[in-house]
C-alpha cells in the first residue's frame, strides 16, 4: 500500500459519519454522529442560555448582560436590517440558526466532528429554510398571490422559478457542507504532513474563521431569500 | 459522507426544537429586556418633553402676568397723578379763595374801620366845631339844631372832598 493510498484510506476514515447506535425499532434506526452531536449542542446552547439569561435587569444591567445584549441585539438588528419590519417574526428563527451553524462549525476545536459535516445536517437546514422562505411569502401574499409569485415578471420564466425552490436550498446546503467538508479535507492533510505547530493557523482559518463566515453566509442568504419571497 | 437517509429528519427536528429552546431561553428573555428598557426611555424622554411643555407654558403665563401687573401699575400710578393733580388744582383753587376771602375781608375790615374812624373824626370834628363856633359866636344855639348843621354841612364838604379826591 503506498503513502498517498494510506492517506485517503485515513481521510475516508475521518470523513465518514458514523452511526453512534441504533435503535432497535422497525428492523433498527440508525441514528448518524451529525444527529448526537447536534444534541450535545443542543443542550450545551441551552444551559448556556438559561445561565445566561439569569438576572437580567432592566436598569443597571452587569457587564455580562451587556454582552449578551450586544450578541443577540446586534444579531437582531441586522437581521431587521436585512429582512426589514414585515419579516420580524422570522428573526428569532434566523439567530438560533446562526447560532446553531456557527457551534456546529466551531465544535470541531474540541474534538467533536462537525455536524455541518454530514449532509444530512445541512441538507435539514437549507429544507427547513426553504420551507420557511415559501411560507414567509405565502403568509405575506396569500395563496393566490403567492402563486402568482411564480410567474413573475414575466410568465415564461414560470419554470425557472419553480425551479428555484429546489436550487435555493440545494445551494445552500452544499454551499455549507461543501465549505465545511473541504476545510475539514485541508485540514487533515495539513495534520498528516506537517505535524504539531503548523496546523495552528490554518486552523484559526479554516475551523474558525470560515467556520463563522459559513453560518453567516447561510443565514444571510436565507434573510435574502425570504425578504425576496415577500416583495 | 454523502447520505441522506432518517437522520435527515431527525436533524430537521432536532433544528426545530432548537429554535424553540434557543427563541424560548435566549431570544425572548434578552429582547424583553432590551424592549423594556427602549420603552422606559422613551417614556421618560415623553415625560421630560411634557413637563418641558409644562414649564414653558407655566413661564408664558407667568411672563403673561408680570406684564399684566405692570400694565396695570403704570395705570394705576397714571390715575394717582392724575387724581393728584386734580387735588392739588382743588387745593389750590380753595387756596386762592380763601386768600381772595381774607383779603377781600380784611379790605372790608379796613373800609369798615375807616369809615368808623372817619364817622368818630366827623363826630368830634363836629363838636369841635360846634365847640369853636360857639365860642366864635359866643352864641347860645340849641346843640341838636347846630350839630345837625354841622353835620349836614361836613357831609356836604366831605362829599365833595371825597369826589376831589378819588
Amino acid at each position: 500500500m503506498s503513502i498517498t493510498e494510506e492517506l485517503a484510506e485515513k481521510l475516508l476514515e475521518e470523513l465518514n459519519c458514523e452511526t453512534i447506535f441504533t435503535i432497535p425499532i422497525f428492523g433498527g434506526i440508525p441514528i448518524a454522529e451529525s444527529v448526537v452531536v447536534t444534541w450535545i449542542i443542543m443542550l450545551a446552547l441551552t444551559v448556556i442560555s438559561i445561565i445566561a439569561v439569569r438576572n437580567l435587569q432592566i436598569e443597571n444591567p452587569g457587564k455580562k448582560q451587556q454582552v449578551l445584549e450586544m450578541i443577540i441585539g446586534g444579531l437582531y438588528n441586522f437581521f431587521e436590517d436585512l429582512i426589514g419590519e414585515e419579516g420580524k417574526r422570522y428573526i428569532p428563527y434566523l439567530i438560533s440558526v446562526a447560532i446553531y451553524v456557527g457551534a456546529a462549525n466551531l465544535i470541531g476545536l474540541i474534538g467533536f466532528k462537525p455536524p455541518t459535516k454530514d449532509l444530512n445536517a445541512t441538507a435539514a437546514l437549507a429544507i427547513v429554510s426553504i420551507l420557511l422562505i415559501e411560507y414567509a411569502g405565502l403568509h405575506r401574499k396569500g395563496l393566490k398571490g403567492f402563486l402568482k409569485g411564480f410567474a413573475e415578471p414575466v410568465a415564461i420564466i414560470a419554470p425557472i422559478n419553480i425551479l428555484e425552490l429546489f436550487i435555493k436550498p440545494l445551494s445552500l446546503c452544499m454551499r455549507l457542507f461543501g465549505n465545511v467538508l473541504g476545510a475539514f479535507v485541508v485540514m487533515e492533510l495539513i495534520k498528516l504532513v506537517a505535524a504539531p505547530i503548523i496546523p495552528i493557523p490554518f486552523s484559526m482559518y479554516f475551523d474558525i474563521f470560515d467556520g463563522l463566515i459559513q453560518a453567516y453566509v447561510f443565514v444571510f442568504l436565507t434573510a435574502l431569500f425570504i425578504r425576496e419571497s415577500m416583495e | 459522507m454523502l447520505r441522506l437517509d432518517i437522520n435527515l429528519v431527525f436533524n430537521m427536528l432536532n433544528l426545530i426544537v432548537l429554535y424553540l429552546l434557543l427563541r424560548h431561553f435566549l431570544i425572548q428573555p434578552v429582547m424583553n429586556v432590551m424592549n423594556k428598557r427602549k420603552e422606559m426611555i422613551e417614556n421618560s424622554i415623553s415625560n421630560a418633553r411634557k413637563s418641558e411643555g409644562q414649564a414653558a407654558q407655566i413661564k408664558k403665563q407667568y411672563e403673561e402676568k408680570i406684564a399684566a401687573s405692570e400694565e396695570e401699575g403704570s395705570k394705576i400710578i397714571e390715575e394717582a397723578k392724575k387724581r393728584a393733580k386734580v387735588q392739588y388744582d382743588r387745593i389750590l383753587k380753595n387756596a386762592e379763595e380763601d386768600a381772595g376771602r381774607v383779603v377781600g375781608d380784611a379790605y372790608k375790615k379796613a373800609e369798615a374801620d375807616q369809615r368808623k374812624a372817619m364817622e368818630e373824626a366827623k363826630a368830634q370834628i363836629a363838636g369841635l366845631v360846634i365847640a369853636a363856633a360857639a365860642k366864635v359866636v359866643n352864641q347860645e344855639v340849641s346843640t341838636m339844631t347846630n350839630k345837625a348843621l354841622y353835620d349836614s354841612f361836613i357831609a356836604e364838604a366831605g362829599d365833595s372832598h371825597d369826589a376831589g379826591s378819588n
